[in-house]
């Protein structure tokens, strides 16, 4: 199993050699079928749940008009409580039933921890937690969403199991 | 010229400490077994510098510190009247026996302000000035604006002030007389601009008649200051401080908490007026307790020097690893006061106006998961 996985501007790799599972063949998958929804970045299957993640990162140097990034906006926000949706019947096909956690690990410019958790909260309200409290019956799309920095990825005591690296270029 | 640092050791909610890092001020022993590295020491920028900290961590201290040394920078200055000098600090104090650290009165009491050329030496050990001979003539005008608005008790508040011992401390004192002050014949286009956009806030201009300050509204109605929202009346009073002239290139503007009363939506409003002040040329220190508005600070400036950020805690909030980066041993009281300073606010830790919006974050996302 491929256990690295390099986010889309090959400067940080995910290391998920301890997962149970991980793909980021989602996108391609779909790309493959003809299938014009949206994707999360990377699955992460542990032993409790499986990490739905969304990552940006527009803090990296040659990233285009990084301070026109707004994490905040309806449109932005539209963008990513999507990518948790249409990524569900993925998990459905796998037969991956594990609660889901999503994550967005993100990183822009100006960021900080309160601006994260205020995304988390905008974020919280357009995810299915009211649905599933309604009509659910104890059953579960998702049990948390989260917005950590790349750091606060790292130190977290679950998603640090997986670490963010940054990835050595060869010259 | 701006105001580059200030060094504390022993006045009031400052404590001694014993820093390993202390280089930079090796050479200012000032008792036997002392040096002001001993001290609480912070190094400022030449834009605007936000302090920011719990309640208690002598924020006001250290603007009111800045603001007594910049007055003694000036000839005129009454010199050597210690009363004047603690007046600053508070109307009723009879010596400076109460600005010294309660926990260690029997120590030296000293702060220091420094341009990065001169010295401003104020000593409570000593009942007086240490020393400000190169510093006096420096001529360093500022404005403070203390946390409780002032001009809607002007009517006769000097008069009364002068004949009685009244509640009211130097800096209150002087924001009515500055804001006083004639307005100056002509303003500077720069100026002119902010002054536009104040009076767009607060719907006028302000007047001042028979010692009482008004709003003259667009439209021509007389508003004293007192019925005025308090909000603006301290955007009334920004606009007169400019109109007076206080604000100009080479000045120091002191503001304890500028989100005092102010709505929320009109803190980017003030924080542009800062960054604009600061681009004029004025030095700019204030102290807040808002997030909101040190981040419109952060977002809104246009470049990363422009505004400096002061995080002052105590050490019952600092992590083991904090205070072993300056401590060589245990010698550290837990309500010592420390800072770090960073041109983010994300850099600073514990960051105490971060950590209570992310507590009231946490609790309506927890709210939401029940």
């Amino acid at each position: 199993m491929k256990t690295d996985f390099i986010e889309e501007n090959g400067a940080y790799a995910f290391d998920c050699s301890t997962a149970v599972w991980a793909t980021d063949q989602m996108h391609h998958d779909y790309q493959t079928a003809k299938i014009h929804i949206k994707d999360t970045d990377l699955l992460i299957e542990n032993d409790t749940n499986i990490l739905m993640v969304e990552y940006k990162n527009a803090n990296l140097a040659g990233v285009a008009k990084p301070d026109t990034f707004e994490p905040e906006s309806d449109k932005k926000i539209s963008d990513v409580f999507h990518k948790f949706y249409d990524s569900l019947p993925y998990l459905y096909l796998l037969d991956k039933d594990k609660p889901v956690q999503f994550i967005y690990v993100l990183e822009y410019p100006n960021g900080d921890i309160v601006t994260r958790k205020r995304l988390r909260n905008r974020l919280m309200n357009e995810l299915p937690f009211e649905l599933q409290k309604k009509i659910g019956h104890g059953k579960k799309l998702i049990d948390k969403v989260d917005v950590v920095s790349i750091q606060e990825w790292n130190d977290h005591e679950i998603y640090g199991e997986y670490p963010v690296k940054p990835v050595h270029k060869e010259m | 010229m701006a105001i580059k640092s200030i060094c504390i050791l022993n006045v009031m909610a400052f404590q001694r400490q014993w820093r390993k890092n202390n280089d930079d001020s090796k050479d200012g022993k000032v008792q036997s077994g002392d040096t002001l590295g001993d001290g609480f020491q912070l190094n400022f920028c030449d834009g605007i510098n936000v302090l920011i900290g719990e309640n208690g961590v002598g924020k006001t201290t250290i603007l009111k510190m800045i603001y007594a040394a910049t007055q003694w920078s000036i000839k005129k200055t009454d010199q050597g009247k210690t009363r004047n000098f603690l007046q600053f600090f508070s109307n009723n104090l009879k010596n400076t026996d109460a600005l010294k650290n309660a926990a260690n009165k029997e120590d030296y009491s000293y702060y220091k302000v420094s341009d990065g050329k001169h010295t401003f030496e104020e000593s409570f050990s000593h009942n007086g000035i240490l020393n400000y001979k190169d510093w006096l003539g420096l001529n360093i005008q500022s404005v403070y604006i203390p946390a409780t608005e002032m001009l809607s008790h002007s009517k006769g508040f000097l008069a009364l002030n002068q004949k009685y011992n009244m509640p009211f401390d130097g800096t209150q004192n002087d924001i009515i007389v500055n804001a006083s002050l004639p307005e100056t014949r002509e303003v500077s286009p720069a100026m002119n601009g902010i002054l536009e956009k104040i009076s767009d806030a607060i719907d006028g201009t302000v007047i001042q008649e028979d010692d009482t300050f008004y709003v003259l509204k667009k439209d021509g109605r007389k508003i004293d200051f007192s019925l005025e929202a308090e909000g603006l009346r301290k955007l009334g009073l920004l606009w007169k401080l400019i109109r007076n002239g206080l604000l100009e290139q080479g000045t120091v503007l002191l503001w304890d908490e500028p989100e005092a009363n102010l709505n929320p939506e009109l803190y980017p409003l003030v924080a542009e007026i800062l960054l604009q002040l600061q681009k004029n040329g004025v030095q700019i220190f204030v102290a807040t307790h808002s997030y909101n508005f040190a981040k419109y600070l952060e977002i809104r400036r246009t470049f990363k020097e422009q505004v400096m950020f002061h995080n002052l805690y105590k050490g019952s909030s600092a992590t083991p690893e904090q205070l072993s980066a300056v401590f060589t041993d245990d010698n550290h009281r837990n309500d010592e006061i420390y800072s770090q300073s960073a041109y983010e606010m994300a850099d600073l830790n514990p960051n105490h106006i971060m950590i209570a919006d992310s507590k009231l974050l946490d609790e309506v996302y927890g709210e939401q998961q029940k």
